[in-house]
C-alpha cells in the first residue's frame, strides 16, 4: 500500500506568488513520492504591458518606464532601451559618459549579486549569511543614493548620455566603498568556498549541462555556470567594455571544475562581485573628460528623435545575463515598437532540465540559483484537497535537510 | 573570426534567401570598438531554411528573442539572434525579418531546431494572434480568457477593450 502510495503522482503548485520565488509565477511542479518527474511554468500573473505604456509615451518618458521594469534591474533596462534607441537614431554617447554608465551598471551588478547570494542563503535555511550579505548590500545602495539622489529607481540615464557626472569627492566614496568590499568578499569567499553547509546543499543538485544550455538559449551567470563562455561585456563592445577587454569567468577560475549545478550558479554570482568591483576601479581611473550628454537641451533632443525614421537593438549584460530591447521610430512622438526580452525569459527553459529529478527539499534553493527575478508573498500551496503544502512548510522541508545534512555529516 | 569576417560570412551564406541585407555599426569606448548588427528581410516560407543555415556558422546559434509589430495589413515579425558570441568583440546581433498576412498569419516553429524559442513563439502567438505551425500548446502570458484579444495588434482585435484609462474615471470623480 505505501510502495503504492509513493508511486503515485502529485501535482505541487507553486506561487504565482511563493517564498522562494521573487516575482509572480507558477511552476507547477508533479513529483512521484520526493522526486520531481515534470514541471509547467505559467507566467503574466503581472503583465503590466510596459511596451504597451511605452508606444503611447515619448522616448524620454519611456526612460522612466523602462526603470520601472525591475526593482532591481533599473540601470541596465533603462541602460539598453537609451542605447537602442540611440542606435535607432545614429546617436553618439560621449566617452566619459559611456564610462558613468559602465560604473553605474557594475554597482548595480553588487548590489543584485549579494542580494541573491543572501536569498540563496537563506533558502538552505542560512540565514545569518542573509542578514550578513543584506547588511553588506546597503553599503553599495548608500553610493548609488549618493550618486543618483535614489536607492532604486535612480533617473541617471538620459538618451545620449547620463543626467550627472561623478565628482572627485564621489569617487574617493566609491573607492571607500571597494575597499569595504574587498573585505566582505574575503569573508564571502570564506563561507561560499569553505563552509560545508552551501556545498552539501547545491552541489550536484540542478545540474544544467553545457550542452543543455546552448540548446536553451541561457544566458548570463546562468549560462556561465554550464561552462559557456559567453558575457555581453566582453562579446559585445557597448558602453566602455570594449575599453576594459571583459574576460567571461565560469566556476573554472575559482573553484578549477565545471559542474553546472546550483553550487556553480551560486559561487558565479560570488565571482562575478569581485569582477564588476576590478571594472569600477578601473574606469574611475581611465575615464576621459569631457560632455556627459549628446544634446543638453530636451526640447531639442525630442525635436530630434521626432524625426528619426529607423530601429535600433541593443545589448546589455544585466545581472541575470544577456538582456535585449528592440525599438522602432517612425518620425512620431512615441516609439511605434518597443520589445524587452529580460534574462529571465530565457533563463526559464532551464527550470525544467534544473528541477527534473530534484527532491521537493531541493526545490526552493534549485528554482533560486537561477536568480529569478521573482517577488515574496506569504500565501498557501494547495496540492490536493488532502495535502496542503504552506511555504513556510516547504521552507521548514528546506531547513530541515539542511539540518538532517548537517547531523549525518558530523 | 572577428565581428566584420562574421558578417561578410552569413552575408555570403544567406544572399540566395534574403533581401535588403544590411551591415550597421556603432562605436564605443576610447578605443572606439565597433558593435555590428546585421539585419535582414526573408520571405516566412524560408525562416527555417535560414535557421538551419545559421547552424552551418555555429554549433549553437543563440536565439534572443523575437519581436512583432503590427504594420497594418501585415505582422511583421523579427527574429533577433546574438551569433559569433563566447569571443571579444566578435559578436553580431542578427535581426531576420519576415511579415505574415493578417488574414493568414501563419509560421512555423522553430522550436525543433532551437528549444530556447518556445516561450518567445508562444509570446507571439497569444500577443499578436499568429499561428504557429508545431509549437506545443498551452499559454505562457496571458489568461485563456483573454482569448481573441491580442494586446499588441493595433486593430480591432488589439487591448483598447481590456484599457481601464483610470486617469478619466478620476476626472468624472467616480
Amino acid at each position: 500500500m505505501a510502495n503504492e502510495k509513493s508511486k503515485e503522482k502529485v501535482c505541487i503548485p507553486i506561487g504565482p506568488v511563493h517564498p522562494a520565488l521573487k516575482e509572480p509565477i507558477q511552476i507547477e511542479v508533479e513529483i512521484q513520492g520526493e522526486r520531481v518527474v515534470g514541471t509547467n511554468i505559467t507566467l503574466g500573473h503581472v503583465h503590466r504591458g510596459i511596451e504597451w505604456i511605452g508606444t503611447r509615451r515619448n522616448p524620454i518618458q519611456t526612460i522612466y518606464i523602462a526603470e520601472r521594469i525591475c526593482g532591481i534591474c533599473n540601470i541596465c533596462h533603462p541602460l539598453a532601451f537609451c542605447q537602442a534607441i540611440e542606435n535607432a537614431a545614429n546617436i553618439r554617447v560621449p566617452e566619459r559618459a559611456e564610462y558613468l554608465r559602465t560604473i553605474y551598471a557594475e554597482l548595480e551588478r553588487i548590489h543584485s549579486h549579494l542580494l541573491f547570494l543572501g536569498v540563496a542563503a537563506h533558502e538552505i535555511g542560512f540565514d545569518s549569511i542573509l542578514h550578513y550579505t543584506w547588511l553588506a548590500r546597503e553599503k553599495v545602495l548608500d553610493v548609488i543614493e549618493m550618486l543618483t539622489g535614489n536607492r532604486i529607481t535612480k533617473g541617471i540615464l538620459m538618451i545620449g548620455g547620463v543626467r550627472r557626472d561623478i565628482s572627485k569627492e564621489q569617487a574617493s566614496k566609491i573607492r571607500e566603498m571597494l575597499s569595504y568590499y574587498e573585505k566582505v568578499y574575503k569573508k564571502l569567499s570564506k563561507i561560499f568556498l569553505d563552509d560545508i553547509t552551501i556545498k552539501m546543499r547545491t552541489r550536484d543538485i540542478g545540474v544544467v549541462s553545457k550542452k543543455d544550455a546552448l540548446r536553451l538559449c541561457l544566458v548570463g551567470p546562468t549560462a556561465r555556470a554550464s561552462g559557456i563562455k559567453k558575457d555581453t561585456r566582453q562579446d559585445f563592445p557597448y558602453a566602455a567594455y570594449g575599453d576594459l577587454n571583459v574576460r567571461a569567468l565560469t566556476p573554472l577560475d575559482i573553484v578549477g571544475e565545471i559542474r553546472g549545478d546550483s553550487y556553480d550558479r551560486t559561487i558565479m554570482r560570488l565571482i562575478e562581485i569581485k569582477q564588476s568591483m576590478e571594472l569600477i576601479e578601473r574606469c574611475l581611473k581611465e575615464m576621459p573628460e569631457g560632455p556627459i550628454l549628446y544634446e543638453q537641451s530636451l526640447q531639442r533632443l525630442l525635436l530630434n528623435l521626432k524625426s528619426v525614421s529607423g530601429e535600433g537593438v541593443a545589448l546589455v549584460e544585466a545581472p541575470r545575463g544577456e538582456l535585449i530591447h528592440y525599438i522602432r521610430m517612425e518620425k512620431n512622438d512615441f516609439p511605434s515598437a518597443w520589445k524587452v526580452r529580460a534574462p529571465t525569459y530565457a533563463n526559464l527553459h532551464a527550470v525544467g532540465v534544473i528541477l527534473n529529478n530534484c527532491e521537493l527539499a531541493d526545490v526552493p534553493i534549485a528554482v533560486a540559483s537561477i536568480d529569478p527575478c521573482i517577488s515574496c508573498t506569504n500565501r498557501a500551496v494547495i496540492a490536493s484537497e488532502k495535502i496542503v503544502l504552506s511555504q513556510e512548510k516547504l521552507h521548514e522541508l528546506c531547513v530541515e535537510k539542511t539540518r538532517a545534512m548537517k547531523g549525518d555529516s558530523l | 573570426m572577428d565581428a566584420e569576417a562574421f558578417a561578410e560570412r552569413l552575408k555570403e551564406l544567406l544572399k540566395d534567401k534574403v533581401t535588403n541585407f544590411k551591415i550597421s555599426t556603432t562605436e564605443h569606448g576610447k578605443e572606439k570598438r565597433k558593435a555590428y548588427r546585421v539585419w535582414a528581410d526573408v520571405d516566412t516560407l524560408y525562416i527555417k531554411d535560414i535557421v538551419k543555415k545559421l547552424f552551418e556558422l555555429q554549433e549553437y546559434p543563440h536565439f534572443s528573442v523575437s519581436s512583432g509589430y503590427d504594420a497594418g495589413a501585415d505582422i511583421e515579425i523579427l527574429l533577433h539572434f546574438t551569433l559569433n558570441y563566447a569571443k571579444p568583440h566578435a559578436l553580431v546581433v542578427f535581426t531576420l525579418r519576415t511579415r505574415l498576412p493578417k488574414n493568414n498569419p501563419v509560421i512555423e516553429t522553430i522550436t525543433d531546431l532551437i528549444p530556447g524559442a518556445e516561450i518567445s513563439e508562444k509570446e507571439k502567438r497569444e500577443f499578436f494572434g499568429i499561428d504557429v505551425k508545431g509549437l506545443a500548446p498551452g499559454n505562457v502570458f496571458l489568461d485563456e480568457s483573454l482569448a481573441g484579444i491580442y494586446p499588441w495588434r493595433k486593430d480591432e482585435k488589439g487591448a483598447q477593450k481590456i484599457v481601464k484609462n483610470l486617469h478619466e474615471s478620476d476626472k468624472d470623480g467616480k
